[in-house]
């Protein structure tokens, strides 16, 4: 008997730590990049969340490049034509599996961030060919949608309010106002607060080439800070700023952080708590993060350049970078997560204590092909979930969803 | 190395127990026949050395992509693997019991192998291909094995050809991965062929830390005085994954370029050739083929 237990231990033993297939390790951590065999087909990342179901929804953008028959008295010759960005949704289950592909009618096109949960549904805002906006709800698996009409042009920014309708910033091209406003889950605009811009200045040509993708792409943002106070980053008399207001009225500035023209300002900001943000802003190419940074909300003009001197700077970041945030839990501690765009085509995560603003952990994904920064959201098991644009043998963009294990973040 | 302890130990274990077992059984069938001389040639020891080249072969178990397809089919991003074709080396040192026509061996070994696969991805527009991206990835990866056989002389003549079976625990010592990207560009004006230059990487982390398998084979042992001269195929049939599934898209650098390991096993032939020395002498002038 001894001699069969001798012999059965040492079998025990080393059958252990062997390597099994699990399921609970595919959920884990996976890298996924969605292709298509188009060739001239281009997808563009703009925003990702969860559902309730584990898995996640990528609002995108779809381009293509079709060839146009000539008109009569043109060359024969067919020209390529870049068709405008169309909307394009990936649903994918727990382990980045695709679930469900959604593509609007070309009606709907430059869909904006962000993809907002309310309820059961997710809304963001797009265009049609002539700026006007409107406001498109679906469903958690992608497979219905509705589009109403928003009285409002070339939408720029969105978020969740805290009572569950969205604030909308967009511009009016005519009047050369910065448009921030209240509108509900049915498209009604319950309020609205109009910035004047500035005559004589290149910032309408300036946002409608950020709305139609041909220019740079601004940072815009609009959120609401735990006080109630809305805030937008946008453009305001002559200069891409970070402005507090009360919704009460046009020209409600309460406080605002200037920045230089359109040469720096906030590229991200993360309402904390009463004026304390996680922020990040450019300045003629340079990068900073701002991890735990005071913000005057109410109260007399300050600018970025006095507001960036805390902050640590980034050189390896792209040039003027895009960047986003997010708060999250990391082994039991309050933390800021940034990503943003490497020099070098990588993603660059970087966590920060949200109390201290001290750095605790740098984390790159994505090498040999460019990867660009969607969105993030950090799961209830404390993953992180990554989601952009990666553009295969460096020249097809495509959607790509990579989820780190929070070990991995932690360390 | 203190990892290593442990299941060296619990080998040393088995083979003291299955020696044992021989032991008492010599004990109760007593052969009165036999002279002192016979009786000490019925047992002997051997140790050697033996080294030579192996391949391999992946067994799929479950395929892992980065490539998720939207509008073509999955299969399409399967791997092919190129079965047979990497040559790895091994070194071994034998140590074997003998007690007349069966054997018990312990053969720890050095193992190197190499497998390979390739991907294979095309974009097209309406049906013109545009662009071919070919992707091959090689593995090299060393294990520390331990294998415990137990074989049978056919004969007990000069040549002595055998056959074998056991089991093996490998630990990994070391792995790299190379990937080489090639393709054709017809977007650019013309066909463009091109090779980029290959990433490679140590590996270690994507492979499971340990793994097992069994062993069967064949060898033909040629008496030269008082050595052996030892000619020894083994296949080995990989019985867990030799990947990781931990760490499958732990290199961003891999999963970046659009690779991750599928769950293999590994199975593998190899081919050795070296030489045993006797360690119980009778004489002088004892020869260990007296029998």
């Amino acid at each position: 008997m001894l001699r069969r237990i001798l012999f059965f231990i040492p079998v025990l033993l080393l059958s252990g730590c062997l390597e099994e297939s699990s399921e609970k390790l595919d959920r884990k951590a996976f890298t996924k990049i969605y292709d298509n065999s188009e060739f001239n087909s281009s997808f563009y990342a703009i925003d990702m969340k969860q559902t309730a179901d584990g898995g996640y929804l990528i609002l995108g953008g779809k381009t293509r490049i079709i060839k146009e028959q000539p008109q009569p008295g043109e060359p024969d010759e067919p020209s390529n034509v870049n068709t405008p960005m169309s909307v394009y949704l990936l649903k994918a289950d727990e382990f980045g599996n695709i679930i469900t592909q959604l593509e609007l009618d070309e009606t709907y096109i430059y869909p904006i961030g962000k993809l907002n949960y309310i309820g059961d549904s997710f809304y963001f805002f797009c265009s049609d060919q002539v700026t006007n906006t409107f406001l498109v709800n679906v469903d958690q698996l992608a497979e219905f949608w509705t589009a109403t009409p928003v009285n409002a042009t070339l939408p720029i920014a969105s978020a969740v309010n805290t009572s569950d309708s969205l604030l909308l910033l967009s511009y009016d091209n005519t009047a050369l106002e910065t448009v921030l406003m209240q509108v509900s889950t049915t498209g009604a605009v319950l309020d609205e607060s109009r910035f004047y811009t500035g005559a004589e200045s290149p910032i309408e040509d300036l946002v409608l080439n950020h709305a139609n993708h041909e220019g740079t792409q601004f940072p815009f943002a609009v959120g609401q800070t735990s006080t109630g106070k809305y805030f937008f980053n946008g453009f305001i008399n002559y200069t891409f700023s970070l402005v507090f207001t009360n919704l009460d009225g046009d020209e409600d500035v309460t406080g605002i952080v200037n920045g230089q023209q359109q040469n720096a300002g906030f590229s991200s900001v993360l309402p904390i708590s009463g004026e304390s943000f996680a922020a990040s802003s450019y300045n003629f190419g340079f990068n900073f993060l701002m991890p735990n940074t005071t913000l005057v909300t109410n109260g007399p003009p300050t600018s970025v350049t006095n507001v960036q001197a805390t902050g640590f700077s980034f050189p390896e970041l792209e040039s003027n970078a895009r960047v986003k945030s997010i708060r999250g839990v990391l082994g039991g501690k309050n933390v800021i997560i940034f990503g943003s765009n490497t020099k070098s085509g990588q993603i660059g995560l970087y966590v920060y204590d949200e109390t201290t603003g001290e750095f605790i952990s740098s984390k790159y994904l994505g090498y040999s092909n460019p990867f660009e920064i969607a969105a993030m959201v950090q799961t209830p098991q404390g993953d992180l979930v990554v989601s952009g644009t990666t553009y295969i043998a460096g020249r097809l963009p495509r959607f790509c969803l990579i989820k780190i294990p929070q070990n991995e973040i932690k360390n | 190395m203190r990892k290593l302890l442990l299941p060296v130990l619990c080998l040393i274990v088995c083979s003291v127990t299955v020696f044992g077992q021989n032991n008492r059984k010599r004990k109760v069938v007593p052969n009165k026949a036999r002279n002192a001389n016979s009786e000490f040639l019925d047992k002997q020891w051997w140790l050697g050395f033996k080294a030579g080249v192996n391949f391999s072969k992946t067994v799929l178990d479950q395929s892992y992509g980065v490539y998720s397809p939207t509008n073509y089919e999955p299969s399409k991003t399967n791997k092919t693997y190129d079965d047979w074709a990497g040559v790895g080396a091994q070194a071994t040192v034998e140590v074997t019991f003998t007690f007349r026509q069966f054997s018990a061996s312990l053969q720890p070994t050095y193992r190197s192998s190499k497998f390979a696969y390739s991907n294979h991805y095309e974009w097209d527009d309406a049906g013109d291909p545009q662009l071919i991206l070919n992707y091959k990835q090689e593995q090299k990866v060393d294990w520390a094995e331990f294998p415990l056989l137990f074989k049978y002389d056919i004969t007990q003549s000069k040549l002595r050809p055998y056959v074998q079976v056991g089991a093996y625990y490998a630990f990994l010592i070391n792995a790299n991965k190379s990937v080489e990207t090639s393709g054709v560009d017809y977007a650019s004006g013309s066909e463009n062929k091109f090779t980029e230059p290959d990433i490679i990487v140590g590996a270690s982390d994507l492979f499971a830390k340990k793994h097992w398998g069994l062993i069967f084979g064949a060898g033909v042992n040629y008496h030269v005085g008082n050595i052996r001269i030892n000619l020894d195929v083994m296949y080995r049939k990989g019985m867990s994954l030799v990947n990781s599934t931990e760490n499958r898209y732990g290199d961003a650098r891999l999963s970046g370029a659009g690779d991750v390991m599928d769950d293999i096993k590994l199975n593998n032939m190899a081919v050795s050739l070296g030489c045993l020395f006797p360690m119980r002498f009778l004489s002088s002038g004892f020869q260990s083929i007296d029998r």
